[in-house]
């Protein structure tokens, strides 16, 4: 049971900054009265009641889950890995008897449930009064915290893996930048996959990185064809986590063979 | 460094600026690859502001009084403008964060420029070259296809509002700082000055006339693209002018915030 007081431990660190916890506050009402302006002119100069099948309020909501997914999923594994093995620390994550994989997940755990309760309760309040969405009911918001969820696994899993790339390519930076090109573009953070011709969106909605963005705001926004969608997108991104857990299991046996470290 | 003493404090701060700009290539250069790729990324990064501003507008009608030509130029602007703050005070963030992080501010203190100095010619991140790169291949391709109606003036006033640009982003670098030894862990500070920028991203015209308004003048966020892309497309207003008061008023602000949160700092070591 060590692995709750590790958490534990991670969101009492987090809470000694409690100005950082209260930043999100500040930063949604601005990203809200953006996008409102924003697309306001956009639709209305269009004189489109939709556009690529997003209403006004959709367009405003999707910008804002985006910033939703965030407060579930962000973490900064692939930093913090890349730099114990950059600094050596990576040989005391080898002899400590808690995995690197459970101690970063705490942390990670730690950074999000605060993200959920600082950040993801108070935003979809406030995006609620100032703009509400008649779509959203009980079932889009629990079908979007299990696909975040799901979403957040698998996020962390990635970042792992790149920070274990660092064992073949020491800095992995260029990579953590290549990792939030390929979200965003392929996710649906930067831009809805439906506002791509149709014959790219139906290659890119299978791909993993559509279960970090796409899937969940379609829930959200309560676009998904029901529970039978939402059932099998779940257990696609199930499989998606699990060969992502694969790869990292396989990585990490021979990154342990390969890994030299100095000192005593 | 022993020459540099000689110099003027603004000209000391240049040499600064290259000289740490030289020191960090050398320390990138040591992992090639990841410098290369960086630079590669760069590309890819510039590439999405104009990939959402196109999937936007093929969808739509655009904004009003921008046809797509120029919302290109707004956005090779947008590109340049970025690639410039982020090459000249891009690593800023990054260094006041570790400093804090790791009780190794004091040091700063200790040194022979003002701390503010140091930081802010710390700053170089050679990433934004692809940025710029890219930025001004689109600027002037976009000039190409549109001319600039404002002739020669109209470069003049754009190199103008860029460096009331430059001035702006080094404003909201000292607020990062002064907030930062304020608070010692900003968490997401450099989140929020990045969204409250962002509303410089966009032609004015999608404000209303009343924020429009204090977009353009008193809270200067037109200077971040708007009155630098206006000035190669037409002749600017008087209100573009307001907006340079507004930075220069902005960057005052920030300094002496700056220095009275320097007087206030206590250090925690010993």
């Amino acid at each position: 049971m060590i692995f709750p007081t590790m958490v534990l431990m991670g969101l009492k660190r987090i809470f000694r900054y409690p100005w950082g916890l209260l930043m999100s506050l500040v930063i949604d009402p601005f990203i809200l009265i953006l996008n409102i302006f924003l697309f306001k002119t956009l639709f209305s100069y269009s004189g489109k009641a939709d556009i690529a099948g997003y209403s006004l309020e959709a367009m405003v909501w999707y910008y804002a889950c985006v910033q939703f997914i965030w407060y579930w999923i962000w973490n900064f594994t692939d930093r913090n890995v890349g730099q114990r093995i950059i600094s050596g620390d990576f040989t005391l994550d080898l002899i400590r008897p808690v995995s690197l994989f459970t101690f970063e997940l705490s942390r990670a755990v730690s950074l999000r449930l605060s993200g959920i309760v600082f950040e993801f309760i108070p935003s979809i309040i406030l995006y609620s009064i100032f703009v509400p969405y008649p779509l959203m009911t009980f079932t889009t918001i629990f079908q979007f915290c299990i696909s975040a969820g799901i979403a957040f696994f698998m996020f962390y899993a990635m970042n792992f893996l790149i920070g274990l790339l660092g064992n073949y390519l020491q800095n992995t930076d260029a990579l953590q930048a290549v990792k939030h090109i390929i979200i965003a573009t392929l996710g649906g953070s930067l831009i809805p996959l439906e506002f791509f011709p149709d014959a790219l969106t139906n290659v890119l909605i299978r791909l993993p990185f559509a279960s970090l963005f796409h899937w969940p705001l379609r829930f959200f926004l309560g676009m998904g064809n029901g529970w039978g969608e939402f059932l099998t997108q779940s257990v696609t991104s199930l499989c998606w986590l699990g060969v992502f857990l694969l790869i990292n299991v396989l990585l990490w046996k021979r990154a342990v063979r390969r890994f030299a470290g100095f000192g005593g | 460094m022993k020459k540099l003493h000689n110099l003027s404090l603004p000209a000391e701060a240049v040499s600064l600026f290259f000289f740490n700009s030289k020191m960090l290539l050398m320390r990138m250069m040591q992992y090639r690859f990841n410098f290369i790729m960086g630079l590669l990324v760069a590309f890819g990064f510039s590439a999405l502001g104009p990939l959402a501003q196109f999937m936007l507008y093929s969808n739509s009608n655009g904004y009003p009084g921008w046809n797509w030509d120029q919302i290109l130029l707004f956005q090779a602007v947008l590109l340049l403008v970025n690639g410039l703050t982020d090459i000249l005070f891009g690593s800023v963030r990054g260094t006041i964060d570790t400093l804090m992080e790791r009780g190794e501010f004091d040091r700063m203190l200790l040194r022979p420029y003002p701390p503010l100095m140091m930081l802010l010619t710390s700053g170089f991140k050679p990433y934004g070259l692809g940025t710029v790169v890219v930025g001004t291949a689109g600027m002037l391709w976009s000039v190409i296809r549109i001319g600039v109606p404002a002739g020669l003036t109209g470069f003049v006033f754009f190199f103008i509002f860029l460096l009331a640009r430059i001035l702006l982003q080094a404003g909201v670098h000292i607020l990062y700082c002064f907030f930062t030894v304020r608070w010692i862990y900003p968490m997401r500070l450099g989140e929020i000055t990045d969204k409250i920028l962002a509303y410089g991203n966009y032609p004015m015209e999608i404000y209303p006339i009343v924020l429009r308004t204090l977009f353009t003048t008193a809270l200067p966020f037109a200077i971040a693209c708007y009155w630098p892309a206006k000035a190669l497309l037409g002749p600017v207003s008087w209100t573009a002018f307001t907006a340079l008061g507004g930075t220069i008023l902005f960057v005052l602000v920030t300094v002496l915030l700056w220095k009275h949160q320097l007087k206030s700092y206590v250090s925690g070591g010993g």
